[in-house]
């Protein structure tokens, strides 16, 4: 690639035009062309590859400006997004480090690259990442992923907190509630599994993570009955998953297994309550 | 009975032990709750307002005078500032605000105690292919550009405390397009700069000395009732290591809840230099040059901005000066009264 002459205005003129009309297809194959071209011709041709949906490619264009250019922010960071696009958690960090390296006080990049070192177990790093965040607007997405990382790092009463603060800048933040279960169920605080999931279930009725909470919560005080109610609602909403699901390797979660026992004493519960009625 | 009792079945026939799994997930798609977006119109280099230089300038000494008081003209003023162009024309469709810039400051002990929580950052605009633009056009606007790119003056001023017996009076103009009038709540007043009237974008910048005297200025001004402010004051009267920045809205006559941060600074500051930028919803402070905050807010779409003073609070800044926001380039007017 070449940066000094412009042999290619022309492409880039044609695309810019075509896609001005909304042909971003046709704009994109007047970029396909052989030839020794400037940056901006492959930057060009990521972000209309990125319109039109092709994320492996933009990342290739947009990698091809980053090599002759390591220093092009524009390019850098649109390589990091479509790294995470592809959920390539390790280059993406990469490429989100190299903008922030460029940038240092981008929040916007800094959750991104939180978001990429969670997925790479790097918790603590993501919380330092989270850490240096510093702006008003990004506030609840920090506070958000500082309270996972403390989380998986099981630092569990600085997570409930952050959670919990979460909650308090956006109530409605229904993921802030099913981690907070998920974090109960993994000390095994009844009382607070209950508690979350009854706030969750206030929010969003058909919420499987309240559900299930409260289900878990009801067998574990053995009222059946309550349990059998929870189970139901829990399975109608995802009876493929909620049977004997296979175990997936490496991702984050907490089981509560069911042995038949439970099941049948369920069972004899609902039909005991269905008599009843 | 809103379950059906056969739906165990499954569960019971089935031969392994556990046949049921309940699984709590830890995620966090929040964070991607307000995913980034590649735009149309993109340029490879975005201009970013961190690339304005700060300024430079040394604090003149306060100036005391019956209202808003000009300086002489900064003859003395060394600012440099640099204009950041964009490549091309941004689209119209979707005005970006700018970056958030950088902060060298520790972060801030925030208590945010506004009712609706900021919203989140506007996304960084990444522009350089802009719909094509005629080159002359395009020569055209950058000289506009350079014509209105005026040498920034800095100023002091000092506002006395206002009696009882001015505050009857609606408004009193000044010269330079200045201003004071009374406005909500009872007992506070503005010294407006009238010629920002209808603006929306701008930044204003001004230095406080530490004192027991906060300073409070006023932005998107639409009329007495309708609002913004912010303010800077010493957390602890005589303890200049720590400033707590505040801001809120008076809309319809009523003043929301303050937002309000505390901020530590270098011991023994004689002077904090205080940035706000207004772009479009976005609103960020900047303390010594630093980001200590940026919020949004839609209400109140333009309006001028100035100083405001609260019954018995005199005001007093210096070195004085705003910039607007035209059109995506940042021009700069003289900010002092003539």
């Amino acid at each position: 690639m070449s940066t000094a002459a412009i042999p290619a205005r022309d492409p880039i003129q044609t695309a810019l035009e075509l896609r001005a009309r909304g042909l971003l297809r046709e704009a994109l194959d007047a970029l396909s062309v052989p030839g020794d071209f400037p940056a901006d011709f492959y930057t060009l041709r990521g972000d209309l590859q990125l319109e039109l949906g092709q994320t492996k490619e933009a990342a290739g264009s947009f990698f091809t400006v980053v090599a002759s250019e390591p220093d092009n922010v524009y390019a850098q960071c649109n390589l990091g997004l479509c790294l995470r696009r592809l959920e390539r958690w390790e280059q993406a960090a990469d490429a989100l480090q190299a903008v922030l390296k460029l940038e240092p006080h981008s929040d916007e990049v800094r959750i991104d690259l939180g978001d990429c070192l969670l997925h790479l177990d790097r918790f603590e790093e993501a919380l330092v990442c989270f850490d240096r965040c510093w702006s008003g607007a990004s506030r609840r997405r920090v506070l958000f992923g500082t309270a996972v990382a403390l989380h998986l790092l099981r630092r569990f009463d600085q997570a409930e907190a952050s959670y919990e603060s979460v909650l308090a800048l956006d109530p409605k933040a229904e993921e802030a509630l099913s981690n907070l279960i998920a974090m109960c169920v993994e000390v095994f605080d009844l009382e607070r599994i209950q508690r979350y999931s009854r706030r969750l279930l206030d929010m969003n009725p058909r919420s499987e993570a309240a559900l299930e909470g409260l289900a878990l919560v009801a067998i574990e005080r053995r009222e059946h009955e309550n349990a059998a109610r929870f189970f139901a609602r829990a399975a109608e909403l995802k009876a493929e998953i909620i049977y004997a699901a296979p175990r997936e390797h490496g991702d984050g979660f907490i089981e509560y297994r069911l042995s038949r026992e439970v099941l049948d004493r369920l069972t004899r519960a609902s039909r005991t309550h269905a008599a009843g009625e | 009975m809103s379950y059906n009792q056969n739906q165990f079945g499954s569960t019971v026939s089935a031969t392994i032990e556990h046949p049921v799994t309940f699984r709590f997930r830890v995620t966090w798609a929040y964070l991607a709750a307000t995913p980034r977006k590649v735009e149309k119109n993109l340029a490879v280099r975005a201009p970013a307002p961190v690339r304005l230089t700060p300024p430079q300038d040394a604090v003149p000494a306060l100036v005391s005078a019956s209202a808003v008081a000009p300086s002489a003209a900064s003859h003395a003023s060394k600012v440099q500032w640099e204009m950041v162009v964009p490549k091309m024309v941004r689209p119209a469709a979707k005005p970006a605000p700018p970056a958030i810039a950088a902060p060298v400051v520790q972060p801030l002990v925030a208590v945010p105690l506004q009712s609706k929580p900021a919203e989140e950052a506007p996304i960084r605009p990444l522009t350089l292919f802009a719909e094509t633009e005629p080159e002359k056009a395009r020569r055209m606007r950058l000289a506009k550009w350079g014509l209105v790119a005026v040498a920034v003056i800095s100023i002091a001023m000092w506002v006395r405390p206002k009696t009882e017996e001015s505050e009857a009076q609606a408004s009193v103009s000044f010269s330079g397009g200045w201003s004071r009038r009374a406005i909500s709540p009872p007992g506070r007043q503005i010294i407006a700069y009238d010629l920002s009237r209808d603006e929306s974008n701008y930044r204003m910048e001004f230095s406080w000395t530490p004192s027991a005297q906060p300073v409070g200025w006023v932005f998107r001004t639409r009329d007495s009732g309708n609002y913004y402010g912010a303010k800077l004051g010493l957390v602890q009267p005589g303890d200049n290591s720590a400033v707590a920045v505040e801001h809120f809205s008076v809309l319809g006559g009523l003043e929301t809840p303050h937002a309000r941060k505390v901020t530590v600074l270098m011991k023994n500051e004689t002077a904090v230099r205080i940035r706000m930028d207004a772009s479009g919803p976005l609103f960020t402070l900047y303390l010594q040059g630093s980001p200590v905050d940026n919020w949004t807010d839609q209400r109140l779409p333009t309006g001028g901005f100035g100083f405001y003073e609260d019954r018995g609070q005199p005001l007093a800044v210096q070195a004085l000066r705003f910039t607007f926001d035209n059109q995506g380039s940042l021009s700069m007017w003289p900010a002092s009264p003539r």
